[in-house]
């Protein structure tokens, strides 16, 4: 395997982490992204494939653009279990 | 005297808790039925603190500071996860005592006194101090952000926190929560190697500690467990005991493996 699973958080991706772990970590701050995602994301000087891979919410594409896998899983996570179930799927 | 008088090897998946519908339950009955088995080895032994080797998910730290290794300090090891709020008390003499004692014996530990605890610790001590009043002492090995301590190295510190706590009062019962392979947030998530994960558990029932800490980190990774580190620690405590597979259920995204090493 030419790539680690989980490699090194880039200093250049820190502010993209910090976003995440946000979501990750307040519920407030989900709601707050949830009812306005792009004024949400204002406040954070993300890269434009950073704020495209965090519209997707697919934890791959936030992988490739700089997050930290556990980030971007359990903020994608967490976003879906506050807005569809309070069941948790695909944990 | 103090003495190492139980411990345990855990994985601690969300999952296990949550119990959703995702889950083959018969697997996670297997997996709650060896906790309670543990759970009754505490019964049965009556340790004064139970100590706990875990992997921060980024929850307790963050890239503003991320420990190597690290000790918890403070009163109380507090998190929720789901519908369920924990505030287990903590051992603060034998917490202060291996904070003190590990950075004069060498070892440089970062230490937290407010931190909050995620699943890795929350779901296995769920299960096993259910009805009992025994005071953690929580430790971190830094599992996911690289470049994390060397398997070596964590063993080292293994054998360092069982030489302290040798000359330490009280008996402590000790769990490594993590693994075995999984990876979270990768393309590989649904696709676990249970081929390294029974090697693993081979080596962890003859006692061949040299080999497991002779793994690379690169190797770790690419075999979803990062985690190990936790169990690589434990075995520094406890040498060559050969440990009993209480249960290992592979399921679609997760080696659940449960150890017990019985030092009686």
């Amino acid at each position: 395997m030419d790539r680690l699973h989980y490699s090194y958080p880039s200093p250049h991706d820190y502010v993209f982490n910090k976003l995440l772990y946000a979501l990750r970590m307040e519920k407030a701050a989900r709601q707050r992204y949830l009812q306005d995602p792009e004024g949400f994301t204002a406040a954070y000087a993300i890269r434009p494939e950073q704020a495209a891979a965090l519209r997707s919410m697919d934890p791959l594409k936030m992988g490739a653009a700089g997050a930290h896998p556990l980030l971007g899983f359990m903020a994608a996570l967490l976003l879906k279990m506050d807005t569809e179930s309070q069941k948790f799927t695909q944990y | 005297m103090g003495r190492i008088v139980a411990a345990f090897g855990v994985a601690h998946a969300p999952q296990i808790l949550a119990a959703p519908e995702t889950e083959d339950q018969a697997q996670l009955a297997a997996v709650h039925a060896a906790f309670e088995s543990m759970r009754q080895t505490l019964v049965a032994r009556r340790p004064e603190a139970f100590l706990i080797i875990g992997n921060d998910h980024l929850e307790s730290f963050f890239l503003d500071a991320f420990p190597a290794l690290a000790v918890y300090t403070g009163l109380r090891c507090e998190g929720s996860f789901g519908r369920y709020t924990y505030a287990f008390p903590v051992h603060e003499a034998l917490s202060s005592a291996l904070l003190h004692e590990a950075i004069a014996a060498g070892f440089d530990l970062a230490f937290s006194q407010a931190a909050v605890f995620g699943h890795e610790f929350l779901v296995p001590m769920h299960f096993v101090l259910k009805g009992l009043d025994i005071p953690v002492v929580p430790i971190f090995v830094n599992g996911y952000v690289p470049p994390q301590p060397l398997p070596r190295r964590c063993y080292d510190f293994g054998a360092a926190l069982a030489r302290i706590i040798e000359r330490r009062p009280e008996s402590v019962a000790v769990m490594a929560t993590g693994g075995l392979s999984h990876y979270p947030g990768t393309e590989r998530y649904g696709n676990p190697d249970f081929e390294f994960d029974r090697r693993i558990l081979r080596l962890v029932e003859g006692g061949g500690v040299e080999e497991i800490v002779a793994i690379s980190a690169e190797e770790l990774d690419a075999a979803g467990n990062v985690e190990l580190r936790s169990w690589i620690t434990l075995l520094g405590m406890i040498g060559k005991a050969p440990g009993t597979v209480l249960t290992y259920q592979p399921s679609w995204h997760h080696g659940y493996a449960m150890v017990s090493w019985d030092l009686t």
